[in-house]
């Protein structure tokens, strides 16, 4: 439901002229949970932006459901597209209430002067609140900022999945988190995910995050997809095939080799 | 002192058999739109005036002084305040002032007294000229100047000067009025009035330089920005060799000619007016004062430095002289 | 004393009505808007025009201000949103523009109203006993309904949105919000309750000037903040009511200041320092309180 067809993404200031995304073609099937890794400045935010709209391509076609979308602009997009970024502060209206901020989700389009927040509405949210498990159905009239980090992005998956979108785009939102809540942000995720079988694009540091989620999972590197896997080659992958693929395509990056060596137990020295 | 000063004095001295015994002083207010010179004089000379007719400061009358500061809700919060404090007689000098106190104080018994306000009528604080019997609590002293008089004298100077320049801002409403006069005026005197508008006085000397070359005088009003740059109009016509005519006889060292009035004496026509109202004439009984505009004024050495001779009619209507560095009255 | 504090409190509640424009546009949409100096007196040049040459109400020609106000509130904001001028400067060259403008709509600098049906002149005319009640009161029942309108709207879910695009405007974005057609919204509407204040003004003072406007963003900046620093809530019924008490605070103050300043050599002239310094201290005690909390708002 989702295809890329020899996207480029070029940027221009003066007289740099950076090129983040290079004849990218890209397929996407309805239910789909697909995975991206790369280095820094692969191409992977700028990936997940011109899906969104907040970035236009260059040239090359952007299909949602076979509509041409690639001139619309992001908050039409928004009627389609869920998105829960990396910064907790970027994804809830700060001086809002919990509550406030799941009215405004509940709308993708079609806002009227009628009221936003109803008794009635209030009581649904709190329901849907409590399925969270983070406590935040008792503090429905809490400014969103005064939420820590953990709390604001429960809020940010409830609400980006309020209204299912077509398609979800998850922008490493739990590489801000310590271990304890990005755990528990990524089970939240998952739940989501399958309770509405929503296609979905995850860009991920980690590597085993990468390979345990999802069914596909596309490395990128320099603008360009260097490889793509998917289904039972994806199942039976390790960190360590990765890493090897990685090297393979003569891709040596420092973040990744520190990720390798966190990740292979220390055997003494 | 000059003849009529001493005129008027006397005038005041014989209505001020009727003041008020002295018990509780009178409370007079009196406001002003900005700190100015000719503002301020109006405001010394209507308070020494009341005291030459017997209202001693702070003895006899006790008076609360205000300006606005340009601001339009100090103006009506002035007024008010002086309708709090209970005032006896308000003095308001200019437009806006005169608008706030007439409005604040419309249905009382308070006399208010306007000065400085160049079109009365037109500012609606009086609804006739003439006929004062539907001026409720109001009356007051008008500045208005004879324009088409000043242009004539301009005329007298020289039989080519056919082009009069005008520096004024737009947004003052005397300005305003004195300026459409002029041109009404020009145009049965054979004159084309060509204007350059200068809403701030930063403006002033690109509009007075705009209009070298293209006319042949400068004219300027009591326009209140204009009189903060004034030099720089005279700087322009220098530069040009051209005559300077400024409406306000206390800029004499400022401007190659002068004719109009000071306001100080503004200021003892409006202390009068105000001793008349406390003997005990009615606003209603007094229509619109204008202040006689009789002076006229030379200034030989800037004059003389265009190269320009007055006539021997001009030398005859005038009243003094600046030459040499100081003035030399008849 | 009570003649003064009534006068301040009718002048706090007309002007109240502009801060909760400059309310809107600055607390609300987090743009500082400096169109108002001039859409203060577009609206009092048009309320005046109306008045002195036709015959509609005093009342309608509030409403008809309120459109003059919400187009001086459009042009800042196409400014702004098409051609990409940042906030400051395109309410800048609006008030600007809008002081030519408002000259041509009033053909003069300054229009009396001494002589027009004014509704204080309707007050007068019909209740000529209780009139200084009854102003009050008039003006006291429009802020009022001002106010609850305003509350009301900005619970809606356009207001939400309205809301959430001064918050954080990449949410709201992501969220399917045109957040250019917000700031518009915010701007026409903030523009046009400064427009009404004008109008109002305009008739309870007597007369429209041309400068009458001058100030407009700082006096409503110190209604805004002296009432945003008594009174602190996230609720927009408070956060409003906040705006007119400190409107009311503010010209109560400046009465007081004129009327008993004398005592410490204050003069009329020092007005404005006051204000500015009023508003200063006023900023300063929320800025002291944010550097002890935890980290700074942002988005």
């Amino acid at each position: 439901m989702l295809t890329l067809q020899a996207v480029t993404r070029v940027f221009q200031s003066g007289a740099d002229r950076v090129t983040a995304i290079r004849e990218v073609d890209l397929g996407m099937k309805q239910g789909d949970f697909l995975t991206v890794i790369g280095s820094n400045g692969a191409g992977k935010s700028t990936l997940l932006n011109l899906v969104a709209g907040t970035v236009r391509p260059t040239s090359g076609r952007i299909l949602l459901d076979g509509r041409n979308v690639s001139a619309v602009p992001a908050y039409l997009r928004a009627r389609a597209v869920g998105r829960i970024v990396q910064n907790p502060l970027a994804g809830t209206a700060p001086t809002m209430t919990v509550a406030e901020n799941l009215a405004i989700a509940l709308k993708r389009k079609g806002r009227a002067l009628r009221a936003a927040l109803p008794r009635s509405r209030r009581n649904e949210f709190r329901e849907r609140l409590a399925k969270l498990g983070v406590g935040l159905e008792d503090r429905m009239n809490c400014q969103a900022s005064l939420l820590s980090g953990g709390e604001r992005q429960a809020l940010a998956v409830l609400m980006a999945t309020l209204v299912s979108p077509r398609i979800l785009l998850l922008d490493e939102h739990t590489a801000a988190l310590d271990p304890r809540n990005a755990q528990m942000i990524m089970q939240l995720t998952h739940r989501f995910v399958e309770e509405a079988q929503l296609t979905t694009i995850m860009v991920t540091h980690n590597m085993e995050q990468a390979i345990q989620t999802g069914n596909r999972l596309i490395m990128m590197h320099a603008g360009e997809i260097i490889h793509s896997i998917g289904g039972m080659e994806k199942a039976a992958a390790s960190v360590m095939d990765l890493v090897a693929l990685f090297s393979g395509q003569r891709v040596v990056d420092d973040e990744l080799l520190l990720e390798r060596v966190a990740q292979t137990p220390f055997l003494g020295c | 002192m000059k003849l009529r000063n001493l005129v008027i004095l006397v005038a005041l001295l014989v209505a001020a058999t009727s003041v008020i015994a002295a018990g509780v002083p009178l409370k007079i207010g009196i406001c002003k739109i900005v700190e100015h010179p000719a503002l301020d004089a109006v405001e010394q000379g209507t308070i020494d005036a009341l005291s030459a007719a017997g209202y001693e400061r702070d003895v006899d009358v006790e008076y609360i002084l205000s300006s606005a500061q340009n601001d339009f809700a100090t103006a009506i919060a002035i007024a008010q305040n002086f309708q709090a404090q209970d005032v006896d007689l308000v003095v308001a000098i200019a437009t806006p002032t005169a608008q706030a106190a007439v409005e604040v104080f419309r249905d009382t018994e308070t006399p208010v007294i306007y000065a400085a306000v160049t079109d009365p009528v037109g500012a609606e604080l009086v609804p006739h000229a003439t006929d004062p019997r539907e001026n409720g609590n109001v009356t007051g002293v008008s500045d208005m100047i004879p324009v088409a008089a000043h242009l004539l004298l301009l005329q007298d100077l020289s039989p080519n000067i056919t082009r009069v320049g005008m520096v004024y801002n737009p947004g003052e409403a005397n300005s305003v009025i004195l300026t459409d006069m002029a041109i009404a005026a020009s145009a049965d005197l054979g004159i084309e009035i060509v204007t350059a508008s200068a809403d701030t006085t930063a403006n002033v000397p690109l509009a007075a330089q705009s209009l070298i070359g293209r006319v042949d005088a400068f004219y300027a009003t009591t326009d209140n920005t204009v009189v903060s740059a004034i030099d720089a109009v005279l700087a322009a016509s220098q530069e040009a060799g051209i005559p300077f005519l400024m409406a306000d006889p206390t800029s004499i060292e400022h401007a190659t000619l002068t004719a109009g009035f000071d306001y100080y004496e503004h200021g003892l026509t409006v202390g009068g007016l105000v001793a008349e109202v406390l003997g005990g004439k009615a606003p209603n009984e007094i229509p619109v004062t204008y202040q006689p505009n009789a002076e006229v004024q030379l200034n030989l050495d800037l004059a003389g430095a265009i190269g320009l001779d007055f006539p021997a009619r001009v030398i005859k209507a005038a009243t003094a002289v600046y030459y040499g560095g100081g003035l030399w009255g008849r | 004393m009570v003649s003064l504090l009534v006068h301040a409190v009718e002048q706090g509640f007309a002007y109240g009505i502009a801060a909760l424009g400059v309310f809107l546009t600055y607390r609300i949409l987090r743009f500082p808007d400096l169109t108002v100096d001039g859409s203060f007196v577009t609206g009092a040049a048009v309320a005046s025009l109306l008045l002195i040459r036709t015959g509609i109400d005093p009342f309608s020609v509030l409403l008809i201000a309120f459109a003059a106000g919400c187009g001086a509130g459009l042009i800042t904001g196409f400014l702004n949103t098409r051609l990409g001028i940042t906030n400051l400067l395109a309410g800048v060259l609006t008030m600007i523009m809008l002081y030519s403008i408002n000259l041509r709509i009033m053909g003069r600098p300054n229009l009396s109203l001494l002589r027009a049906t004014t509704f204080v002149r309707l007050v007068s005319s019909n209740l000529p006993s209780m009139k200084g009640v009854v102003v009050v009161l008039l003006i006291g029942v429009l802020v009022l309904l001002v106010k609850l309108g305003l509350d009301a709207f900005l619970k809606t879910e356009i207001g939400f949105a309205l809301r959430a695009t001064g918050d954080c405007e990449e949410m709201i974005t992501a969220h399917g919000v045109n957040t250019k057609t917000m700031k518009l919204l915010g701007l026409a509407l903030s523009n046009g309750l400064v427009a009404v204040s004008g109008a109002l003004v305009a008739q309870y003072s007597g007369f429209a000037d041309v400068g009458m406007g001058i100030g407009t963003i700082v006096t409503g900046l110190a209604a805004v903040i002296i009432g945003g620093t008594l009174i602190r809530s996230a609720r927009i019924g408070w956060m409003t009511t906040s705006v007119l008490v400190g409107s009311l605070i503010y010209r109560i103050a400046v009465s007081l200041a004129l009327r008993y300043g004398y005592v410490i050599g204050f003069q009329a002239s020092d007005l404005k320092l006051i204000t500015s310094l009023l508003v200063v201290i006023a900023l300063i005690v929320p800025y002291l309180r944010e550097r002890r909390a935890q980290g700074v708002l942002s988005c």
